[in-house]
């Protein structure tokens, strides 16, 4: 081999590279601000600058909060051994949210390099993170997964032994931690928040995954519907791949609506082809209505997605062969879902086209309420919005021409708005035939639109007698709208919509 | 020959190996990891070849890393070895290379001679650097962190002495025709600086004739005073920032404020419900008595 010669002066090239941040921490010093914070800058944007650490140190205390906030920062990313005690001593006279800030710029730096690993260190950090308070506890606990073992165990150690002091916002925290801490973590977490924090439980649903969501399966005692809801929503998000008791107790709930869950949260992608076909194969006999339909979805769904296992050719086959009826049903009802592979041509309506054609019925005046062609499961808990909704025709033609007028109303104002604003609003004439709280709601509508929200009862009067009203017509109709409670009206004598919408 | 030439392919990229080691861990901030390492050496030179490694940077660094800069790699060694000697507050005012001390210490028997050294060779760098006058890059805050306190008051002497000399003084500048104020000497020493930014000043050179020249005398007499009063309260910024408790005293000892945080937090690894504030700590002196001293763990390593 030959000898080559040293081919770099380390010596010089470090003196050189030392210069530029030589320079900068002579520069922080100038009287000239304008040098300082450019000085500043660099010194916030220098990538390895430990060296101006001990020149960090010295600004936190810097009068000028830019300074002092970038000093923070810079101190943060290179803090070690004895500085970071102090650092951290010194970041309890800034307030919380600039606090958080440091703490996020450590964090980014952890997550772009890493922690520490030599022992001494980590539990300097661990020592200084756990000085602080709770509001910081999701970063804290963050920056522990950069902790190696002692971060490790120090989280684990707040579930276990501090458990009532976990904020719910640090749980989110715990799905960064690697694989395996995190099933131990959340096994943990699990476990304590079933027997004392129930409130919890939603923030778990929203960390785990396949291999962990089992864990939820400890809520399941002694739980309401509402948490069973929640608990249905993560398995199937997170991917279902066994048909385990726990799943199957899901499938088997007794309220509705933890299937529907269920079934509305399916994750295709991630879950095993034949799990999914063995719950949907009890889902599709379900007696409740809204359930079945959406099993009978979801097994639509199940033809044009693949799940993690098969492919969909072989999925379509095994459907078919098992579920056709189901699947043109589903098909019939679902029009948005893709049903071509079914090899039938169901019409595709264009959604719009249905609501015109119903607007354009009820335009016309029909007594025929909208009537829904798609069958909808129905329960108790429908059967009150449902009576609600029945009122609705039983009242006279003559209130709903009132809101047939005012929504023609709504829609003049709107074409009007759209146009000129101005345009003889007023001249328009009103038709005789309509009745008398109907004229009512279009002059308040109209002179809302000049006069503001609160329309003078008696500027209101005059319209009125111009456009052809009596007073007692007048007044009975106002009385008849304030009490359905279209209307109010002021102390002041004036009148407006009830509708903040106006 | 053919096993040779291969073996020695495969060797040759690890030959930085340990630098690169040493670099990463600088990266992450783990000084004391750096510093086992220093002490490896001194069990096992060929596991921990810090007498090579500069040799060996300047040898192979481009015939290994063509693409990577050196200098950013010199850097994060000379942070981590600095860092490990407990002179990080010196890197930046010492116009020295790392592979000085480097040397100094892998010539040494054990890792405290080795370090016993290094240290004593940076305090008479820096009594040099007093002797010269430039004290302006040396931090007294650091200098105590790193245990060279004893220092602080001749370099705060030394500034003191240097901005007396640079009283400003009307005279003629060869650049400007004019006769000036000069403010440049002021400007380059540290305290200069600072007076120059409290009085609002930006120029190095005031035109003789302007109204401020006589407020700016005077109140560089102010300022000296006021040094040459109490030298350790010599930057009045010191004095606004500094905290008093509801008995009226100051807060001076802020050693003694740190070692109380970090004593209350050991006593279980618990979170407070809120962050304390510094202001607030005297009003909880019951905490303070409960728990044994266990501070100044890494001074004492230091002796």
């Amino acid at each position: 081999m030959s000898k080559k010669k040293a081919s770099l002066d380390s010596g010089t090239l470090e003196m050189k590279a030392m210069k530029v941040l030589k320079k900068i921490a002579y520069d922080i010093d100038s009287p000239d601000l304008g040098i300082m914070y450019d000085a500043v800058g660099r010194l916030a944007t220098q990538k390895n600058s430990r060296s101006l650490l001990p020149k960090s140190m010295d600004l936190l205390e810097s009068p000028d909060q830019n300074v002092k906030q970038s000093a923070f920062t810079v101190a943060g990313k290179f803090a070690f051994g004895q500085y970071t005690k102090d650092i951290f001593s010194a970041l309890k006279s800034l307030n919380p949210v600039e606090r958080e800030q440091v703490l996020q710029g450590i964090q980014e730096k952890f997550n772009r390099i890493g922690g520490p690993e030599s022992n001494a260190e980590l539990k300097q950090w661990i020592n200084v993170l756990e000085g602080l308070g709770k509001e910081h506890q999701p970063t804290v606990f963050d920056l522990m997964r950069f902790l190696g073992e002692p971060g490790r165990r120090w989280v684990t150690k707040q579930i276990k032994e501090n458990f009532e002091n976990i904020s719910l916002g640090a749980v989110p925290a715990l799905s960064e931690f690697p694989e395996r801490t995190k099933k131990t973590l959340i096994k943990n977490l699990t476990l304590a928040s079933a027997k004392k924090r129930r409130d919890m439980l939603p923030y778990i649903c929203g960390i785990v995954d396949q291999s962990t969501y089992s864990n939820l399966s400890i809520f399941l005692r002694g739980s309401k519907w509402q948490e069973r809801v929640d608990i249905a929503a993560a398995v199937s998000r997170s991917g279902i791949k066994t048909t385990s008791g726990f799943v199957m107790e899901l499938v088997g709930d007794p309220n509705w609506q933890v299937k529907q869950s269920l079934l509305e949260n399916l994750n295709v992608r991630n879950s095993k082809f034949s799990a999914l076909t063995k719950i949907l194969s009890f889902l599709v006999k379900e007696s409740h209505d809204r359930v079945r339909t959406r099993a009978e979805r979801a097994l639509l769904i199940l033809g044009s997605e693949r799940c993690e296992d098969t492919n969909l050719t072989e999925q379509r086959e095994r459907l078919e062969k098992h579920y056709r009826t189901q699947l043109l049903r589903a098909a019939e009802a679902n029009k948005d879902l893709d049903a071509r592979w079914l090899g039938v041509d169901m019409k595709t309506v264009d959604p719009m086209h249905e609501i015109m054609s119903r607007v354009t019925e009820e335009g016309v005046g029909d007594s025929e309420t909208e009537s829904d062609d798609t069958p909808v499961g129905f329960t108790l808990a429908d059967i009150s919005s449902k009576a609600r909704d029945e009122k609705a025709p039983a009242i006279d033609a003559e209130e709903q021409s009132i809101l047939l007028s005012a929504l023609l109303g709504a829609q003049k104002k709107s074409v009007e708005e759209h146009e000129d604003p101005i345009e003889s609003k007023d001249d328009l004439p009103l038709d005789p035939t309509i009745p008398p709280t109907s004229k009512f709601l279009l002059l308040l509508q109209r002179l809302s639109e000049s006069v503001g929200k609160d329309v003078p009862v008696n500027d209101l009067l005059t319209k009125a007698e111009e456009a052809g009203m009596e007073e007692n017509e007048f007044n009975d109709a106002m009385n008849e709208l304030e009490k359905e409670g279209i209307i109010y009206r002021s102390s002041k004598g004036t009148v407006s919509y009830v509708d903040i919408e106006l | 020959m053919y096993v040779l030439s291969k073996k020695r392919a495969s060797a040759q990229p690890k030959r930085l190996a340990y630098v690169h080691k040493i670099c990463e861990l600088s990266r992450r901030g783990d000084i004391s990891a750096v510093a086992e390492l220093m002490k490896g050496y001194y069990s096992d030179k060929k596991a921990h070849p810090w007498h090579t490694i500069y040799k060996d940077i300047e040898k192979y660094w481009t015939k290994e890393n063509p693409k990577k800069d050196v200098s950013e790699a010199l850097i994060l060694i000379r942070d981590v070895v600095f860092g490990a000697l407990d002179i990080l507050s010196l890197s930046i005012p010492l116009d020295v290379p790392t592979s000085e001390f480097v040397e100094l210490f892998t010539d040494e028997a054990n890792w405290m001679e080795g370090r016993r050294k290094v240290r004593n060779r940076c305090i008479e760098l820096v009594g040099e650097l007093i002797k010269k006058k430039k004290t302006r890059h040396l931090v007294p805050s650091a200098l105590e962190r790193d245990g060279l306190g004893f220092l602080v008051s001749e370099i705060e002497e030394t500034e003191l002495e240097i901005f007396k000399k640079a009283k400003p003084e009307i005279k003629k500048v060869p650049k400007k025709k004019k006769q000036v104020l000069d403010l440049s000497s002021l400007e380059k020493c540290k305290t200069g600086s600072k007076f120059l930014r409290e009085q609002m000043i930006m120029k190095r050179y005031i035109e003789k004739g302007d109204p401020r020249i006589p407020e700016i005398l005077e109140a560089y007499d102010h300022f000296l005073v006021e040094l040459e009063v109490d030298i350790s309260a010599s930057t009045s910024g010191q004095i606004l920032t500094e905290q008093v408790t509801l008995n009226g005293k100051p807060v001076t000892e802020v050693e003694d404020e740190k070692a109380r945080f970090s004593k209350k937090q050991r006593e279980k690894a618990e979170q407070s419900a809120l962050t304390d504030f510094i202001e607030e700590e005297p009003t909880k002196p019951m905490k303070k008595a409960k728990k044994p001293s266990g501070q100044g763990k890494r001074r004492v390593k230091k002796k």
